[in-house]
């Protein structure tokens, strides 16, 4: 089988030829290693510091129009593919980013309302940036922003996702995505706080805002179809560390509706769509099933999520990816530990297919020689009829 | 309405959530005749601990526990002048942080809420904080607990320091340290010589009642 054969298998449900190996991957400081272009990564300190960090302090507007922000974070998207392939991955994660704004020299704001701080990663560069604030606290305020209109975000996100499809689509399975999700979007634009008060007070404003963010989605789904990308990944962290961050039947009152119909718009449009959750989803996990999710990502050791137990209770139902940690293992663990690690989880979740190894999640500590650990265990003792003892 | 009643109708309003409401019951508590203190420990805190156990349970969600923290700013508003001329007795003063080099900052702030809720003076420094700044509020602040957060598990190196730097100021045998967050565990808080380890917010709220 070729990775394309071997994803499309997997998320099937059936048993490929080798379980196929997933990148979720963003961190400039893996990629350009990778690639053997250490130079090759955006220092942070020539945004912070300097004479260009005077320019990008007193200039931000203009740079930002200029689509500096734009054309580096496109270019970054080829370099993390390529990354992913010189790897050995059968399939990634490629997630539209460009939607930032510089704000100043030390912070950047997202076109959904969200505030960021700029970080560095261990070495420096320009990290994937941290969400500080909600800059949208009021629904006045809401509206009063400058949301994209769907029908042009379409052709951003097609022109660029077309482009790389042509590019490396018959090299690697890609499944498109989005920059947060619809839960992300509405509650962090205005603040987890603020948004609380306003679903309790103003309710009819909260399904406004889903209904808007449903529509991006639905054009981004779509521009990934037309592209001739295979699958569509929906990231959105509706966990934290002990739960979910809403009550699991408003999340379905409120989200739900909407989430179905993503999914059926994928499936309509022939694609497959994986739902992508940071923190302890737990509760959620019938819930994805049943708005008709063909996979599921992250899984979290971290946030107590089982993945043995998440496969004996859908693994009929979605494609499991996952969920090697991050924390330790890929970050800091020795070749025997990654081995380990990766016989354990082949053992407990891949025996009868339906399923895709990938690491819990992006993070600047993971290191590429343990990642490689990751990919090379998963080649030797991936393949099915799998034999560990 | 009693006054014994009229606090009570307070302590249900927050563990309803009912954030439309709390200030007009705080107000009928005070003129039933309810001492602000009484208002604010039996009434606004009390039904915050309610909130923040049935958060621990799992009965209640992320979103209500932050909800539950406004309902309480909205419940404070008419008390706090009234509170200004009182002498209240706090339960001690905690300085919260995230370690230099992680700038995750909502479990932190959860557990500030939730000990400012319960009795306790708060001092959060925010995150990505500098071990010497740690050092240095704990002596301005005269804190008796710090609460370190932090996500994963290269954050450890920070941790240890920060222990470090506190045992090195010669704060170590007055200040009690405790961490939270995403890769800690008990075995952590213990190979690093800490006094505990807290689950989740309220759970870091018993673990500094303990140590009153």
């Amino acid at each position: 089988m070729n990775c394309h054969e071997r994803t499309a298998t997997a998320l099937n449900l059936g048993v490929p030829d080798r379980v196929p190996i997933f990148s979720c991957t963003e961190e400039q400081n893996q990629i350009y290693e990778i690639l053997g272009n250490k130079d090759g990564a955006l220092p942070l300190s020539m945004i912070r510091e300097g004479v260009s960090g005077a320019l990008f302090k007193l200039a931000s507007p203009l740079i930002n129009r200029m689509g500096w922000m734009t054309s580096e974070t496109e270019k970054f998207m080829g370099k993390k593919l390529e990354a992913d392939i010189a790897l050995g991955y059968d399939c990634s994660w490629l997630m539209y980013s460009s939607i930032f704004n510089l704000r100043g020299n030390r912070q950047s704001t997202d076109i959904w309302g969200k505030l960021y701080d700029l970080v560095a990663d261990p070495d420096g560069n320009v990290d994937t940036p941290m969400y500080r604030q909600g800059l949208l606290t009021t629904p006045e305020l809401w509206e009063a922003w400058h949301h994209p209109d769907p029908d042009k975000f379409y052709k951003t996100i097609y022109r660029v996702f077309a482009d790389l499809q042509k590019r490396y689509g018959d090299k690697i399975y890609l499944m498109g995505s989005l920059f947060s999700g619809l839960w992300e979007s509405a509650s962090q634009s205005m603040g987890l706080a603020n948004f609380a008060v306003t679903l309790r007070r103003n309710p009819d404003f909260v399904r406004k805002m889903v209904k808007y963010y449903e529509k991006i989605y639905l054009a981004t789904i779509n521009a990934t179809a037309d592209a001739g990308m295979p699958a569509f990944v929906y990231s959105d962290d509706m966990g934290h560390k002990s739960g979910p961050q809403m009550p699991p039947r408003v999340l379905d009152e409120f989200f739900g509706p909407s989430l179905r119909r993503l999914c059926e718009e994928a499936h309509r449009r022939g694609i497959k769509i994986i739902v992508h959750s940071c923190g302890n989803v737990n509760l959620l996990l019938e819930m994805f099933a049943d708005w008709g999710f063909d996979g599921v990502h992250s899984l979290e050791p971290t946030a107590g999520i089982d993945i043995a137990d998440v496969k004996r209770r859908l693994g009929k139902r979605m494609c499991i990816f996952g969920n090697l940690d991050i924390s330790h293992v890929l970050s800091e663990g020795t070749r025997e530990e990654v081995e380990s690690a990766v016989k354990a989880m082949l053992k407990d979740v891949a025996l009868d297919g339906g399923f895709i190894m990938a690491m819990t999640n992006s993070h600047n500590a993971v290191k590429v020689g343990n990642t490689r650990w990751m990919i090379e265990y998963t080649h030797r003792y991936g393949n099915y009829p799998i034999k560990l003892a | 309405m009693n006054e014994r009643d009229a606090v009570k109708s307070v302590l249900d309003t927050v563990v309803s959530l009912d954030i439309d409401a709390v200030a007009g019951q705080v107000s009928t508590a005070l003129k039933a005749g309810a001492d602000p203190r009484v208002v604010l420990n039996d009434g606004l805190s009390a039904g915050m601990r309610i909130v923040g156990d049935r958060f621990q349970s799992g009965e209640y969600f992320l979103t209500e526990l932050l909800l539950a923290g406004e309902v309480m700013k909205a419940g404070l508003a008419p008390l706090e002048p009234l509170l200004a001329k009182t002498d209240v007795q706090g339960k001690g003063t905690v300085v919260l942080a995230t370690v230099k080099g992680d700038i995750h900052d909502l479990g932190k702030s959860l557990v500030g809420m939730m000990l400012n809720a319960s009795g306790f003076e708060v001092v959060d420094l925010g995150s990505d904080v500098p071990p010497q700044r740690i050092v240095d509020a704990v002596r301005a602040h005269k804190a008796g607990i710090v609460g370190l957060s932090m996500l994963l598990t290269p954050m450890v190196v920070s941790l240890r320091s920060t222990v470090e730097e506190i045992t090195r100021a010669g704060l170590r045998d007055r200040v009690k340290v405790i961490i939270g967050g995403a890769c800690t565990t008990p075995g952590l808080a213990k190979e690093m010589g800490c006094d505990g380890h807290g689950e989740d917010a309220m759970a870091a709220v018993y673990l500094c009642e303990s140590f009153i």
